[in-house]
């Protein structure tokens, strides 16, 4: 079985933001306008986190793409009292949208708060019509959501490489940030693959994870910059 | 038996979805709304790709666009592209909801309000187009083409040439271009004598040093800028560039860069000239070049023998670091370490914008700090800087001028009459004054395309005014922004996923280049191509303007200009990327990398491949590019001493008559030193000290040009890295914001002597003391339900100050007072 993960060279990454709206595109995340957004309910699977470090003059920004760390240990799991979340034999840590109760303790319990609760439904303008993602559902209100991995494309993914009666290859499977990303920051992979970039790249002296003394193994691995 | 397609699906879902659901108990369809159901639910769904060019900024870059059954879902980039690159930005990616936009004009309209009122009436094409050629046709009649006026926004299309092709066919000089993010050419033409808009090469440079400019999130091209920066630092060891940048904000782009260095708003100049002193004094600069190609660099004898100064002298005697450190706040030990890495680099390059270009003294600040790359010898052959040149479209017709054009033609355009600036060229600010006062004449019909000041500009209110006066305006947009409706007619565009155009020359690209913008959808409404429009306008106006623009349509017109790329077969079609030396090696043996044997093959190939590009650009030669009296680079300019002369009128200047022009043009320098780049303090109307604060604003990537507000992703995800989202707010450094007791997170009152802006504080170390900034982008009071009403808009509170010798507006002219407001008097 792969077990998916990422690693995010911070090196290459600029905080352009593209991959966070890729993300909304892609896995039909609605707008939830400037009410709610002022109550701090802005859903963004993806998320760049900023920190200024220093004071002025002396001051270096930095930017820290956010997307779910699919931890191989997930807090969120273990409190879910309806098991509406789960990690599946492929590492990815799934959500069941019918089954959610939207309890949020989820929420509370992920340490990164890459979790999101539907507070409003999901609206789109009538004009928009049919134009969002077919490949994912849109979640209904009162559900907890994020980052899915894009776990939608592995499941294309993997109908394709069935047709073509071939194993799953490098590449047949990323997720859209990073698959869109300007500065090629962002590779996907199977970590237990050797010849995976990813599990390459992780072995890197630069890489971390964040929060590591949690014991929760985050999937996703950073690159730090170099000074 | 029937069975509707609902029941289908609810069927179809519950098979698929039981291997993980039905096990536990669940229907797979219970929670999800139905609206949402319909929606995203049936359909064969066959995926297609389309690639076009995004039409959001004058980026220019290549997009995909993924299609369900023919609805277009996603943008993504052309991986082809040789400008992007396959990268998008946020604003690209949020394209798709300016299709969608439930606000765009569906149909065109007729004001039945007031002026501004937003009253509206829907009228037939037929009926509109009579209009508004009736009104034309009574100004050609009157002998007065000349009082059109056309109004447009980013320039680098083809489409674009046809309303220039237009104006010049019916007989006006008064199209005026109102981009915000074409680079100024007045101080390349003050040391060079030409205002071609120059390119980088920075494949082989070490080094880097950007005077202000936010190529990260303002671009042009904002994302070509991301990946170059990125590239810079992972070139690997040794080969990566250092990249030093100045401003007072730490910006994106200053963060991504190796060194900052903060200097006070509108000290740029002196920084620059600061460096200078140090590269000269260690010797570190290009003899060869100086020597050979430049003139002015050491004092010089005059043709009636008197001596004078030289910029070597002046640098030495006047901007040694101390004096610069003072001016600027940047330590003179920093001065002196980036000046000595910029004087040991193999190749460096200097590269100026935003703020430096955006103050009442920016043409003297860029002239500055261009005499860094001359100092480096970058304005001859080492490939550095060049003049890309167009590709190679086949010339259309000559235009034919009958005699009321010529008329029209030959009176003086709007701001050739305005005699307190210099180079009119990107006065666009400046329109106001004349036309307010019917200066030289009352404009009568005006049209409107993607050109937004009462926005946009700082001097708004002006542009308001003065679309009050004009008899009849047109607005050929496609959303009802703040200058559209103020239009009697709006005559509504596709949205650019539906039209055919073609984009080139992407500004400060080495290569030439250009981008097939084609329809991914039919027109969703009853819209029409502004192109067609016009086409349409000069048939029905018949003689001279007719045959002068023969094309049916649009597609035709641009296909005609195709037509010559095809011809000297130049260049090749975006293809996979190739190891450029082997893509030289074919195309010099004579080979092709696409296959196509007609013009019309060579057209869908472009089409699918979205573009073409020429990546073997021939070097540029400056010795003959440059047309100063000296035919060398100027440092001392004489291009400047003939203007004086051009705009007397006469061959002889006396000192009395030349220094009346440097105050009229609001120079402080007088003699020798007013045609030498030096340092000026900018103009700041600070009431006695009234006014503590200096206001500048910045503009984010999620919307570079202000109009991505009617699109409701992009306002969501306005101040991403802040988390200010659908929301203005204040930048200011912590010790600033303690010493005006003001803390994060409070609402702050912004007051200038021209108004007050409410907004909430975000305590940011990366902001110089005494500056603050406001985001540009929001506080729409048109343009639709998201944009309308959200946030502030700062050019509302700026001073109108401006540099008197480019007409552009300064920016950082502004002093404010920022005082924490009260909670409930907010709300």
């Amino acid at each position: 079985m792969a077990k998916w993960g990422m690693v995010i060279d911070l090196n290459k990454c600029t905080g352009c933001g593209e991959c966070v709206t890729a993300c909304k595109v892609e896995l039909n995340v609605p707008v939830v306008g400037p009410e709610e957004s002022a109550k701090g309910r802005t859903l963004l699977c993806m998320d760049i986190l900023s920190t200024y470090e220093g004071e002025f003059p002396d001051v270096k920004m930095r930017t820290l793409p956010r997307p779910c760390f699919h931890c191989e240990h997930p807090p969120c799991i273990k409190v879910c009292p309806v098991r509406a979340t789960y990690i599946n034999d492929e590492g990815i840590v799934a959500q069941i949208y019918p089954q959610c109760i939207g309890c949020r303790y989820c929420q509370v319990a992920c340490p990164y708060t890459v979790k999101y609760f539907n507070w409003t439904k999901p609206e789109w303008p009538e004009e928009r019509g049919a134009a969002l993602n077919p490949d994912v559902s849109v979640r209904p209100e009162g559900v907890v959501e994020k980052c899915t991995f894009c776990v939608h494309r592995l499941q294309k993914a993997k109908e394709q490489v069935a047709v073509e009666g071939r194993e799953l290859r490098e590449g047949d499977y990323v997720p859209a940030c990073v698959e869109s990303c300007p500065t090629k920051a962002m590779y996907f992979g199977d970590l237990d693959n050797p010849k995976h970039m990813v599990s390459q790249l992780k072995k890197s002296h630069r890489a971390f994870r964040l929060m590591e003394d949690l014991g929760t193994e985050p999937k996703v691995y950073y690159l730090s910059e170099v000074e | 038996m029937e069975i509707s397609r609902r029941e289908f699906l609810k069927y179809l879902g519950i098979t698929t979805a039981g291997v993980s659901l039905t096990g536990l108990g669940c229907d797979s369809m219970w929670s999800v709304p139905d609206e949402v159901f319909e929606k995203i639910g049936g359909a064969p769904r066959i995926e297609t790709w389309e690639t076009s060019v995004c039409g959001l900024c004058s980026g220019g870059c290549g997009i995909k666009v993924r299609l369900i059954d023919d609805i277009p879902v996603r943008i993504l980039g052309n991986p082809l592209h040789a400008v992007n690159r396959g990268g998008v930005c946020p604003m690209a990616e949020a394209g798709i909801e300016a299709l969608y936009n439930p606000d765009r004009i569906r149909q065109p309209l007729q004001r039945i309000g007031e002026r501004g009122e937003d009253k509206w009436q829907e009228i037939s094409w037929d009926e509109a187009m009579q209009t508004v050629v009736s009104r034309l046709q009574g100004l050609r009649e009157k002998n007065a083409a000349h009082k059109l006026a056309f109004f447009t926004g980013q320039d680098n299309n083809l489409s674009s040439r046809l309303n220039e092709r237009f104006m010049q066919a019916f007989g006006s000089p008064n199209l005026f271009v109102f981009d915000q993010s074409k680079p100024s050419t007045v101080a390349t033409y003050l040391t060079q004598g030409h205002k071609s808009a120059l390119a980088y090469n920075f494949k082989d440079i070490e080094m880097l040093i950007n005077f202000g400019a936010d190529f990260l999130d303002e671009g042009p091209s904002p994302i070509r800028f991301n990946q170059l920066y990125s590239e810079f630092r992972n070139r690997g060891e040794g080969r990566n560039v250092k990249v030093v940048h100045v401003d007072s904000r730490l910006s994106r782009t200053a963060s991504n860069s190796n060194q900052w260095l903060p200097a006070k708003p509108g000290t740029m100049a002196a920084l620059a000239l600061g460096i200078a002193n140090v590269v000269i004094k260690d010797g570190n600069y290009d003899k060869r070049y100086i020597k050979t190609h430049s003139f002015g660099f050491d004092d010089w004898r005059d043709p009636s023998g008197n001596s004078r100064i030289g910029f070597k002298a002046l640098v030495e005697d006047n901007y040694y670091p101390e004096k610069v450190a003072k001016i600027t706040g940047v330590p003179a030990r920093r001065i002196v370490e980036v000046a000595r890495e910029f004087g040991a680099a193999k190749s460096a390059l200097v590269l100026a914008g935003g703020q430096a270009i955006n103050s009442s003294n920016g043409v003297y600040t860029l002239w500055a700090i261009e005499c860094l790359n001359a100092l480096k010898g970058n304005y001859a052959d080492n490939g550095v800087i060049s003049v890309p040149k167009a590709p190679p479209f086949r010339e259309p017709p000559k235009i034919n001028v009958d005699r009321v054009a010529a008329n029209g033609l030959k009176r003086p355009d709007l701001l050739q009459s305005i005699s307190d600036i210099c180079f009119a060229d990107d006065a666009v600010a400046f329109l106001p004054k004349t036309m307010l006062e019917n200066q030289p004449y009352q404009i009568q019909v005006l049209f409107l395309a993607n050109a937004n000041p009462v926005f946009n500009a700082v001097n708004q209110s002006d542009f308001a005014a003065v679309l009050e006066e004009i008899p009849f305006i047109v607005s050929f947009s496609s959303s009802l922004d703040e200058t559209s409706v103020y239009a009697d007619l709006v005559l509504p565009d596709h949205v650019y996923l539906e039209k055919h155009d073609v984009a080139y020359s992407v500004p400060m690209v080495d290569f030439s280049h250009f981008g097939m913008q084609q329809p991914v959808v039919a027109p969703l409404y009853n819209t029409r191509h502004t192109g067609d429009v016009i086409l349409q306008i000069a048939q029905s106006l018949g003689g001279t303007v007719a045959s002068s623009l023969p094309w049916a349509d649009t597609k035709t017109y641009l296909d005609d200009h195709l037509r010559g790329v095809y011809e000297t077969g130049a260049g090749t079609i975006f293809s996979e990327r190739m190891d450029e030396d082997w893509l030289k090696f074919l195309k010099e043996r004579g080979w092709q990398v696409f296959e196509y044997s007609t013009f019309d093959e060579f057209r869908q190939v472009l089409l699918d491949k979205g573009g073409w590009w020429n990546p073997f650009p021939d070097p540029t030669d400056f010795r003959r590019l440059v047309k100063t009296p000296s035919k060398k680079y100027e440092f001392y300019s004489q291009v400047f001493e003939e203007e004086i002369k051009r705009h007397l009128q006469t061959t002889k200047v006396s000192k009395d008559e030349e220094n009346a022009v440097l105050q009229k043009w609001k120079v402080e320098a007088r003699g020798d030193l007013a045609f030498l780049p030096h340092y000026e303090a900018q103009k700041l109307r600070d009431n006695e000290g009234r006014f503590p604060l200096q206001l500048l604003p910045f503009k984010l990537i999620t919307n570079i040009t202000g109009e991505g507000s009617n699109l409701p992703m992009l306002q969501e995800l306005f101040g991403l890295l802040t988390r200010n989202y659908w929301q203005s707010w204040v930048e200011i450094n912590p010790e600033t914001a303690h010493d005006h007791k003001i803390s994060e997170g409070d609402m702050v009152r912004i007051i200038s002597p021209k108004g007050s802006l409410e907004v909430v504080a975000r305590l940011i170390p990366g902001i110089m003391p005494g500056v603050v900034y406001v985001p540009f982008g929001l506080g729409h009071k048109a343009n639709g339900r998201y944009a309308k009403g959200i946030g502030v808009n700062p050019y509302e509170i700026f001073l109108e100050e401006f540099d008197h010798l480019s007409g552009m507006s300064s920016l950082t002219s502004t002093k404010v007072i920022v005082e924490k407001g009260n909670r409930k008097e907010m709300a």
